[in-house]
């Protein structure tokens, strides 16, 4: 199933992306951000809206803004274009709430399979790591291109 | 306005084969973001989760 994807722009080294949200409750601007963390090679993966009056970033925001997988295909645009950038980096994305593990498993089950093409991809799950399962409960996610 | 061009930069999300090339804006003004930090709990708990449980296995080929 192809999902159109919104037109973002980034920073030269590719590791911060903008896009905006179209929807019932207008524009909101997303930042997506690739954070290094102590284990070189490895990047958290950030989503959060943007406060345009202040530049702020609110992780925990819910926008609801009826383009759930319209954002989602472009989060993976930008982990495609960050991890292309960019070959040996691992992406880690940990969910703070119910709502975001739930967002990000939607977005990989829904894209597994050209996912599982180009990734090796895993879930946390009882305190270690396992190949991603499509069914599992993970709060969780590494990815790392093939 | 600067565009890069990533060759190959998404393949079609239904899993094809088939390669698109996208015109990427260049928007340096978002380097403010680069050393600000955005949702350091997430990133110290990445770091605490990475630190206990290690990293995947295909790291290690």
């Amino acid at each position: 199933m192809k999902s159109s994807v919104y037109k973002f722009k980034t920073e030269e080294t590719l590791t911060v992306f903008e896009f905006i949200s179209e929807g019932p409750k207008g524009k909101i601007t997303k930042i997506v951000k690739f954070n290094p963390t102590t284990i070189p090679g490895f990047y958290n993966l950030t989503v959060g809206d943007k406060n345009l009056l202040t530049n702020g970033i609110n992780d925990k925001a819910i926008s609801d803004n009826g383009d759930t997988d319209r954002v989602l295909a472009t989060i993976i645009s930008a982990i495609y274009a960050f991890t292309t950038s960019k070959k040996e980096a691992w992406v880690y994305a940990i969910a703070n709430t119910k709502s975001r593990a739930r967002f990000y498993r939607m977005g990989i089950n829904k894209y597994f399979s050209g996912i599982q093409k180009d990734f090796d991809l895993f879930g946390f799950y009882g305190g270690g790591w396992e190949k991603f399962r499509k069914e599992a409960d993970y709060i969780a996610f590494a990815l790392k291109r093939k | 306005m600067t565009y890069l061009i990533i060759h190959g930069i998404m393949k079609t999300i239904k899993g094809s084969n088939e390669k698109k090339i996208y015109g990427v804006e260049i928007d340096n003004s978002l380097s403010i973001y680069k050393n600000m930090p955005i949702c350091q709990d997430k990133v110290d708990k990445a770091n605490e989760v990475l630190k206990t449980a290690g990293i995947p296995k295909p790291a290690f080929k």
